[in-house]
């Protein structure tokens, strides 16, 4: 009779530890799967603001473009001064800047990168580099110009 | 011993292990909840010196204001170039050890003084090297450049790194 008792309260302690470790189990796999939500960060969203103020070589009529100037021209498939069509110059100042602001090597912090232009829900300009993770962080810019909605949109990747 | 003491000994040992598994369990959980809370912390903290760096590229010293048209995080490099010149009156203005705003696109390692700019890449305040801890921000740096006599807006991309005291 004693050892059938026994017996009983050993089957209930493997029943209390099994119950929690399987909530164990359940709590970890929701904090581990859950994605880190990509956020809007202050470091990103500085690079959108200094990206867009950028002096380009693109001069039309007479004076050197910003990056937001160069993206309306770029839309409207203006030519600058030097024969070089504007989004060319978008497309290739645009790499370049990313390339020397965030650096995406082997060990490095950055998997990568994502820049998104986009006009009335057209695609200006789209330039990636590396891995796109779920751990993000986030910048954008919205604005009007020539009566058409801009955005840029900029991604780096952890 | 009789058999109801044997079973007070029972459920006290059962009671005293019971205990320390939820005890083995919270501890794990907690120090799962804090290294979060650590993270969170340090990101804070990160945040905290990038707004200081902003604050101080956005004070009437450094910001373009109007020049350049309304623009944010832009730095107006002749205004920096003037104050360096008197920033023995600002040593206790920002609270801070040392700034520097350096060009990362066009990239160079020239430091600025009044014979070479605006031909350099890095403007020094308080005539020493970045050092101790510093958190960069990007900022555009613009300056008014002519051609053909016509005067136009130069901004190019820069980092503020500004280099305070760890507490």
């Amino acid at each position: 009779m004693r050892s059938k008792n026994g017996q009983e309260e050993m089957v209930g302690f493997v029943l209390i530890i099994i119950i929690v470790a399987v909530i164990l189990l359940i709590f970890l796999s929701i904090s581990l799967k859950s994605p880190n939500k990509g956020q809007d960060s202050y470091k990103a969203n500085s690079f959108v603001q200094a990206y867009q103020q950028y002096t380009t070589t693109c001069s039309i009529k007479g004076e050197y473009l910003s990056i937001q100037d160069l993206v309306s021209e770029c839309i409207k498939k203006e030519t600058c001064l030097n024969s070089e069509k504007a989004c060319d110059v978008l497309d290739q100042t645009s790499k370049e800047i990313l390339e020397k602001s965030w650096i995406v090597e082997n060990g490095s912090l950055i998997q990568g990168y994502s820049l998104r232009i986009i006009s009335n829900n057209e695609e200006v300009l789209f330039i990636e580099k590396g891995n796109s993770t779920n751990n993000y962080q986030g910048g954008s810019q919205e604005y009007i110009k020539s009566g058409k909605n801009i955005g840029i949109f900029f991604n780096a990747y952890f | 011993m009789k058999k109801a003491q044997l079973k007070i000994q029972q459920m006290a040992f059962m009671l005293i292990a019971v205990t320390l598994f939820f005890a083995l369990i919270s501890v794990f959980v907690l120090g799962f909840r804090l290294s979060g809370a650590k993270g969170s912390a340090n990101l804070l903290a990160e945040e905290g010196a990038m707004m200081l760096a902003t604050k101080i590229a956005n004070s009437p010293e450094f910001s373009c204001g109007k020049s350049f048209g309304n623009q944010v995080d832009c730095v107006d490099a002749d205004k920096v170039m003037a104050l360096k010149k008197d920033i023995s009156k600002y040593s206790d203005f920002w609270d801070v050890s040392s700034i520097e705003i350096r060009t990362i696109y066009p990239e160079g390692d020239e430091i600025c003084t009044s014979e070479n700019y605006p031909n350099c890449n890095r403007i020094l305040i308080g005539e020493q090297e970045i050092a101790g801890t510093y958190v960069p921000n990007f900022v555009s740096l613009c300056r008014k450049e002519s051609i053909e006599d016509q005067p136009y807006n130069k901004c190019e991309l820069a980092l503020i790194m500004v280099a305070y005291e760890s507490k």
